[in-house]
């Protein structure tokens, strides 16, 4: 007798090859859908997940690269910083770490961002544990200096200054006397939206455009430091960082130069 | 495709494990074949020369396989080993010169030293079947395609055809497999976040803590990933039955420069032992120090090549064999003395070595050493507070993982199936975790 059709097909092997195809198909849905995200020319980023909706708000072609004002600053020195708040995010933490200006305090972290850090609770000497409210309730400052905004490029442009404005507006209530210099936010590299599509210095300076028109030339002055930085195009000089992001500490010493010789002397 | 990523997690193991337990037993080696294949085009599809590389090695190496296996006069075989071996040398070498290309075919340095070894054993008379079917599969075998464990083809064909299947190799395995995809996402990848703290302040502006912390911190990136890719090599083929030899063990543990290398990737090892030192006359029964120091040295560069043409591969290569040959001339005594001499060396030195062969310009490599010995720097250690606050949890558990406890731990683990069960479980969902806040999260990983 012949053998029976069940001996004759393998059942077992037609369902593993009928896996493998079905393996098949499933991988090239995959694969297809990780390569349809697109950067457009303007830098929106299209996709259909929704956290990158809002960020397309934050987008725009800005015809006039321009934003910074022009002041008559005077040049200080060091002891100018003497009673005066550094608040910011890594890019300040980093210049924190290059030097440790003597009289100054330094409240700032990585990540930090505008939603979050009058409440987040951090180390500050000589304070120890302490919020940036409690920090500014309990002490009064001669100056001011703030630097934040990158780490909420994609939070949607609206809630943004939203936040940034009642930080502010929290700063001059509690430090009616001190002078508040905005600074911007530095560019990153050219290379950078490789890694991050969002992360363009576009999106950068629309940050600091709404920064820089808070300023009111009387008490709260705004300050752009990527003079010091920037190649031709408007982006930071890619010899100057590791990251694509971050200076390299020893580049801070044109940071310090900066802010010394933009400094406001009220006679 | 790399192992820790959620298309080889969610979609290429499972259907693979699933159709390879559904095959008969002669159809499972094609399953194989056809899952090793895809395995490989799949993670190199948008560079397609990889594959063509790969082609054209297997092709061209079986071709002479078979001249060797079955010419009947010596000069043919003799002519076709050396042609074959010649020929994956040079390849090798025309990658890695970077001469014409700056890309390397994923998996060519592993690879073409398998296609090597099949050719030597071959010539050497190992009766064995080269059926291109079990010879595509041992090519071509997906978990140790890319970075090993390197694998000879009769111990190959020996486990293959003992294997034995059931639900308890493919639990074992799958314990293996989310220990190793941990030690990669939860250690190595967190790790590796200090070294990137360190490279974007500079290694110029760094205190003298930092850059101590930062050695360490390279070291056990290095070692975390690559065993923990290592491990999950090994998971994958025990779940199928197949026993791959270990890579790694313990290394940390050792009491002498000597034993951390045949702790340390153990299969590359092996194969230089086999391959070039024994060849070269290997340890001369003691009389011989000079030439088995020069044998040392040969095996050493050929090692600083295999892994790059850059002159940091070449001094790491040669300070790891210079202790080695003190060690043999008179440390070795000195250790047995006082073991825990052997153990402070291996704990400074080891680290020390892999700093030369982590920072690849010489200039910052430079740099980097006299930042090690700046005691004047202990003025300004803001960076090293800022390091310690963001990390000094997740360097702590790095050191306890260089002990021998967590390998303690996971055998108590092997002995229930239920606890591997949970275990897997739990790393596995934890470190999926981890891989999607670092991707999904762009600021979190550069955390401005």
């Amino acid at each position: 007798m012949g053998k029976s059709i069940r001996e004759k097909i393998n059942f077992r092997n037609i369902i593993a090859i009928i896996l493998f195809v079905v393996f098949l198909i499933v991988e090239f849905f995959y694969l297809n859908k990780n390569n349809t995200i697109k950067v457009s020319e303007t830098n929106s980023y299209e996709t259909s997940d929704n956290l990158f909706l809002e960020s397309r708000e934050v987008v725009a072609t800005i015809s006039d690269a321009s934003i910074s004002k022009e002041y008559k600053f005077a040049t200080v020195s060091e002891t100018y910083f003497d009673n005066t708040l550094f608040i910011g995010d890594s890019r300040m933490l980093g210049f924190s770490i290059y030097k440790q200006i003597e009289g100054a305090t330094y409240y700032c972290y990585q990540s930090a961002d505008a939603f979050t850090i009058l409440d987040k609770e951090y180390e500050v000497k000589p304070y120890g544990m302490i919020s940036l409210y409690t920090l500014i309730s309990l002490n009064q400052f001669d100056k001011i200096y703030i630097s934040l905004g990158i780490n909420n490029v994609g939070a949607g442009y609206e809630n943004h200054k939203k936040h940034f404005n009642k930080l502010i507006d929290t700063i001059i209530d509690l430090q009616p006397n001190a002078i508040i210099y905005l600074l911007a936010n530095l560019h990153v590299t050219s290379e950078l939206k490789l890694d991050a599509p969002y992360l363009t210095n576009e999106n950068i300076n629309n940050i600091n455009k709404f920064i820089s028109q808070i300023a009111d030339d009387k008490n709260i002055f705004y300050l752009d430091p990527n003079v010091m930085y920037d190649d031709e195009y408007g982006n930071m000089d890619s010899e100057l960082s590791y990251d694509k992001a971050h200076i390299y500490l020893r580049h801070y010493d044109r940071y310090l130069y900066f802010l010394l010789t933009h400094a406001v002397v009220y006679e | 495709m790399p192992f820790n990523t959620h298309n080889f997690i969610f979609i290429f193991l499972p259907f693979f494990l699933l159709s390879y337990y559904l095959a008969d037993v002669r159809a499972k080696k094609v399953i194989l074949l056809l899952y090793s294949v895809l395995f490989y085009v799949i993670g190199n599809y948008k560079r397609l020369e990889s594959i063509f590389i790969l082609v054209f090695l297997t092709f061209m190496n079986y071709v002479f396989l078979l001249f060797i296996v079955k010419a009947k006069r010596d000069i043919v075989k003799k002519t076709a080993f050396i042609i074959a071996v010649s020929m994956n040398i040079i390849v090798l070498c025309l990658f890695k010169l970077q001469l014409f290309t700056n890309f390397i075919p994923l998996g060519l340095s592993f690879y073409t030293f398998h296609f090597i070894s099949i050719i030597v054993d071959a010539y050497k008379n190992k009766h064995l079947s080269y059926k291109l079917i079990d010879y595509l599969n041992y090519i071509l075998f997906f978990p140790k395609l890319l970075s090993g464990p390197i694998m000879r083809y009769d111990n190959f064909i020996s486990e293959y055809s003992q294997r034995q299947s059931s639900e308890n190799y493919v639990v074992k395995g799958l314990f293996f497999f989310s220990v190793g995809l941990a030690l990669k996402c939860l250690l190595a990848d967190n790790i590796a976040y200090i070294i990137n703290q360190i490279n974007v302040y500079g290694f110029d502006s760094i205190s003298i803590l930092t850059a101590w912390v930062g050695m360490y911190s390279y070291t056990m990136q290095l070692y975390f990933d690559f065993a923990g890719y290592s491990l999950m090599a090994i998971g994958v083929a025990y779940a199928i039955g197949i026993k791959m030899p270990d890579n790694f063990n313990l290394p940390f543990c050792s009491k002498s420069i000597s034993e951390f290398w045949r702790r340390w990737h153990i299969t590359l090892g092996h194969f230089f032992r086999d391959y070039i030192y024994i060849p070269l006359g290997g340890n001369f029964a003691n009389k011989r120090f000079i030439r088995q120091s020069l044998n040392l040295i040969i095996v050493w560069l050929v090692t600083g090549f295999w892994h790059g043409f850059r002159i940091n591969y070449i001094l790491w290569a040669m300070f790891i064999c210079i202790i080695i040959i003190l060690e043999k001339a008179f440390l070795i005594n000195i250790y047995k003395k006082h073991e825990i001499i052997g153990r402070i060396v291996v704990c400074a030195l080891m680290p020390f070595s892999f700093l030369i062969f982590s920072i690849t310009n010489l200039n910052d490599l430079k740099i980097y050493i006299h930042k090690l010995f700046e005691f004047s720097s202990v003025i300004n250690m803001r960076d090293f507070q800022v390091i310690i606050k963001n990390y000094a949890k997740i360097f702590v558990i790095g050191i306890l993982f260089l002990t021998k406890y967590p390998k303690a731990l996971m055998e108590i683990v092997c002995k229930s199936k239920y606890m591997m069960i949970i275990a897997s479980a739990s790393l596995i969902l934890i470190s999926i975790y981890a891989m999607s806040m670092m991707n999904s999260d762009v600021f979190k990983y550069f955390a401005f």
